[in-house]
């Protein structure tokens, strides 16, 4: 035993007489008591008197105790306890298989599986483990040879990404809290990529014994690394799809490429891969029905592994979504710069509407993707509140202030204060250049900052606590200004579309500009339709909500429980291919998923580093043990304050008790 | 009139038993109402005015029948009584809390004779605890006051009460009949007191005790239990706050009866004098039995 903070014995120790000090007091009060005879007196008081010293006596123990026993507990006490490892004759064996996606390559799971098997000690207490990104317990710790068998058996192989690091930590996890020593037979193909960041994340508990056996070996393999596509398109024949073809330790050669779209072949190109590199292939034009079309992209030929030469992505063709646009007067030149702004994009996905004011009034606005308003004026009060409504409901609204924006009071629906509109002098000054741009905001991501823009009038209008400038002019006014309101948002940008405020929509950021908020505004960037195994896929926005969420697997099962579909916010996506989620208001969705590409580097981990792996456990046992000077590991402190903190509270209630009963007799 | 008297602890607090003596016998006389001193001798004093129920014998006629006014004619009384005081200094009255029996007992002694010698009686002392100490005889001259009073501030404690030996020494001092004062806590057993003092009763003596005792040896108090060692005896006994509470004051309340009683079937007067109790109740008590000798 030990005491980490022993000063404060001391102190207790010295506290301890003060209750000792004051017990003398006391004792010292019954001294004799002078009287003018005793004539009178009998003596008939002895036993109380003795009983009453005795009260006293133990009083005092009970309140030197409890100070010591504080002290104590302050002191910090421990016990060297002796490691587990040395008094556990049992140890436990850990069979770990690799089922990773490497592991599909040749009959490398079956070798492993059968090394597993043999690594099986009879009698001996055992586990079966297999290891893909997570840990899977496959057996209970038994010595039942047949199941540990089944267990063994029962390893299929998935499309995870291997990590050892997570096999460390598991096996560190049982080593404390089973108390016993593991001995650890591990057969993987050892893949390079599975190693962590840092060897130490590797470590194992002292004592541990641990044993890599290497199914694996260095092969030529090529795979699909990845694929870009667009998630939505109403055109499928400005479609293009870019595929990049990798080739990990194999030599240079030719692979025919084939674009699929629901099974169909649409195209086939042959592509030179070059040694140990990369090749682009860009297909364009896709066909295919309405709705969600999953696409592959498929190396023809057959390598090492060849799960790895398919490349899953999913593409929506869908109508156009409309964005209707409000004007004041139709047929402006602002109008005009905006929709052939939005509808050039190749990637586009809305048609613009335009509409009068006035018109407006009667259109069902909830079909709309969103509204763009352009130089409100007098003639939209009179919508205001249906607009309003519109937008607390979940849609959104673009306000592009010009001259009968800046006339009015507030900017409608937004409602922003205005102090009119500023118009650049022609003198020293003859124009405002934009400043504080945030990048990171979704209009502006490939505006350049709108750098060069110069803006000639805008309207100067104050930003209302809770709203977000996004940019600002060099005078420190808003320009572009965002609003959450109920389940929408406003975004108002403070000058026009037309190039009399400014010549924004003859530079080259203004399509990006219009393009991305057009996105942004039309939810389109919300949810991405691609992901890699062992990503999660999240099922509800609104996570208060009660609702209802399908979700199909590549196998054509469903993937959630009943009790998931209703609850889970989160999926974890473990096999590759299409999964079907169909979310609440039955919102169809189709994600693709693929298998971490870092599998399809088949090069194994140097034996040398495997080695200092497997020694890890030795390592720390030997070393702790030379710090002892003896070869075993050294002991770990236990501490046990609390007990004495305990103690000392149930030593207060005994002395409380004790006490009352004291002061009772007294009165 | 109301008379305000002094409480034994302000008088704890005047230096010079001769100013005590001073203070609590003008003070009560300055209150008297009706003193038991007047009308028996033949010295004028003053006039009074006749009210029902005075004795007839003492209404000055000559002056009814000049003034058709009844007055009562008063006179200053005669001093030839001797008076002797004996005062206890064994151990034990140094016993209680400011002032103890011991000083309570002077101011008690000091301001007897002193009334007495404004009596014009004739006074003496005895101090004793064993024995005699100090006898001084009664003597009414000039100066006489101050020499007992100062023998009374100079006595200090003895030892142990022995009133068998005092008492015997005293009774070959009584020449003729007097007042007889005993100061004493009287730890003794009452049948032995009484049959110690009575001799003196025997020869016409007027004799009265004065019992003097503290608060704590009447109700003593204690917090818990407690050793109580006798003053005289060095004696240690036990005792417990319930034995103090009941037992105890039963006890003494039956040692104080037994006294008195003893002392009242002898043809004494006893009275009990707590050390807390204003010094006039003594005084009274020793003019009643001046009355007696008259």
């Amino acid at each position: 035993m030990g005491l980490l903070s022993p000063w404060w014995l001391l102190a207790g120790a010295l506290g301890a007489a003060l209750p000792y000090w004051l017990h003398l007091l006391q004792q010292h009060k019954q001294d004799p008591v002078d009287f003018a005879s005793t004539m009178l007196l009998e003596r008939r008081t002895e036993s109380t008197t003795y009983q009453r010293k005795l009260k006293y006596k133990a009083l005092m123990a009970l309140r030197l105790l409890i100070l010591l026993l504080i002290a104590f507990a302050f002191a910090q006490p421990f016990l060297r306890k002796p490691p587990a490892i040395l008094n556990a004759g049992n140890t436990l064996n850990i069979v770990v298989v690799d089922n990773s996606f490497s592991m599909r390559e040749g009959d490398r799971l079956n070798v492993a599986k059968q090394e597993a098997n043999s690594a099986l000690s009879a009698g001996a207490t055992s586990q079966v483990w297999s290891l893909g990104s997570h840990v899977s317990f496959l057996s209970q710790v038994t010595k039942d040879r047949a199941e540990l068998t089944g267990g063994i058996n029962s390893i299929g192989s998935t499309d995870e990404k291997s990590s050892f690091a997570e096999l460390s930590r598991a096996l560190r996890d049982a080593s404390r809290s089973t108390g016993r020593p593991l001995k650890v037979t591990f057969i993987t193909d050892a893949q390079k990529t599975a190693l962590p960041p840092s060897f130490g994340d590797l470590s194992l508990e002292p004592g541990s014994e641990m044993k890599i056996v290497e199914v694996g070996r260095k092969l030529a393999n090529y795979t699909i690394e990845t694929v870009n596509a667009p998630k939505t398109l109403s055109d499928l024949t400005k479609a293009k799809v870019n595929a990049t073809v990798a080739a990990f330790n194999a030599p240079a050669a030719k692979k025919t490429v084939v674009l699929k779209v629901n099974g169909k072949v649409l195209a086939s190109k042959t592509v030179d891969v070059p040694e140990n590199g990369r090749a682009t292939v860009e297909f364009t034009g896709l066909d295919g029905p309405y709705g969600w079309l999953r696409g592959e992209v498929e190396i023809s030929d057959s390598d090492a592994l060849i799960e790895d030469n398919r490349f899953y992505f999913a593409v929506e063709r869908a109508d156009p979504r409309k964005v209707l646009l409000i004007e004041e007067q139709r047929g402006t030149r602002a109008g005009l710069y905006f929709k052939a702004a939005l509808e050039s994009s190749a990637q586009s996905f809305f048609a613009v509407e335009e509409m009068s004011a006035g018109a407006a009034a009667s259109a069902n606005l909830s079909n709309y993707a969103f509204v763009v308003l352009n130089d409100p004026g007098v003639n939209v009060k009179g919508i205001e509140g249906t607009l309003r409504k519109y937008v607390e409901s979940g849609g959104a609204i673009w306000i592009a202030a010009g001259s009968q924006t800046g006339s009015m009071p507030a900017v409608p629906v937004a409602g922003f204060a205005t102090s009119g509109s500023k118009v650049a002098s022609r003198g020293t000054q003859r124009y405002f250049a934009p400043a504080n741009v945030d990048p990171t905001f979704p209009s502006l991501r490939r505006t350049g900052r709108l750098e060069g823009v110069r803006f000639f009038q805008y309207v100067s209008m104050t930003a209302p606590e809770g709203s977000v400038i996004a940019a600002r002019l060099e005078d420190g006014s808003p320009l572009l200004i965002e609003k959450k309101m109920g389940e929408g948002k406003v975004l108002v940008f403070a000058s026009t579309f037309d190039n009399v405020a400014n010549d924004l929509p003859v530079k080259p950021g203004f399509v990006p500009f219009v393009e991305q908020t057009a996105d942004y505004l039309g939810r389109v960037e919300d949810r991405s339709s691609s992901f890699v195994v062992d990503s999660y896929l999240e099922l509800r926005s609104d996570q208060k909500r009660a609702s209802s969420v399908e979700v199909i697997g590549p196998k054509g099962d469903r993937v959630l429980t009943l009790k998931e579909a209703a609850a889970a916010n989160t999926l974890r996506l473990t096999e590759a291919g299409f999964y079907d989620v169909r979310r609440e208001n039955d919102r169809q969705e189709l994600v693709a998923v693929n298998v971490d590409r870092r599998e399809s580097v088949l090069d194994p981990v140097a034996r040398e580093n495997l080695q200092l792996w497997e020694q890890s456990g030795k390592g720390a046992a030997s070393s702790s043990g030379a710090a002892g000077s003896t070869d075993t590991p050294a002991p770990e402190p236990q501490s046990f304050w609390w007990w004495a903190a305990l103690l000392a509270f149930v030593t207060l209630l005994a002395e409380s008790y004790l006490s009352a009963r004291y002061l009772q007799v007294k009165a | 009139m109301q008379q305000t008297y002094l409480d034994p602890q302000i008088l704890s607090a005047i230096s010079g038993l001769d100013l005590v003596a001073k203070t609590v016998v003008q003070g009560f006389i300055n209150g008297l109402h009706r003193s038991p001193d007047f009308g028996f001798s033949q010295e004028f004093a003053e006039y009074r005015m006749y009210s029902p129920g005075d004795d007839l014998r003492h209404v000055d006629w000559n002056v009814f029948a000049r003034s058709e006014r009844m007055y009562l004619k008063r006179y200053k009384g005669e001093t030839n009584t001797k008076v002797t005081v004996l005062l206890d200094l064994s151990k034990s009255m140094s016993y209680g809390k400011k002032p103890n029996k011991l000083e309570y007992s002077r101011y008690l002694v000091s301001s007897l004779i002193y009334l007495a010698v404004q009596q014009r009686d004739a006074t003496g002392l005895i101090l004793f605890d064993d024995e005699v100490r100090q006898f001084i005889p009664p003597a009414s001259r000039v100066g006489h006051l101050h020499k007992l009073l100062h023998v009374i501030e100079k006595a200090e404690v003895g030892q142990h009460t022995d009133f068998g030996k005092p008492f015997q020494q005293f009774l070959q001092f009584i020449r003729q009949r007097g007042l007889v004062i005993v100061v004493s806590d009287f730890y003794a057993d009452p049948e032995t007191v009484i049959q110690t003092i009575a001799p003196l009763r025997w020869k016409k003596n007027e004799v009265v005790l004065f019992h003097v005792l503290d608060r704590q040896e009447l109700e003593p108090t204690v917090t818990g239990p407690s050793t109580m060692i006798d003053l005289e005896s060095g004696d240690a006994v036990e005792v417990t706050p319930e034995y103090l509470r009941t037992e105890y004051r039963v006890k003494m309340n039956q040692h104080i009866e037994d006294l008195k009683s003893k002392a009242q079937g002898a043809g004494m007067d006893y009275f009990l004098m707590p050390t807390d109790k204003p010094l006039d109740a003594g005084l009274r008590e020793y003019l009643a039995a001046r009355k007696g000798r008259m």
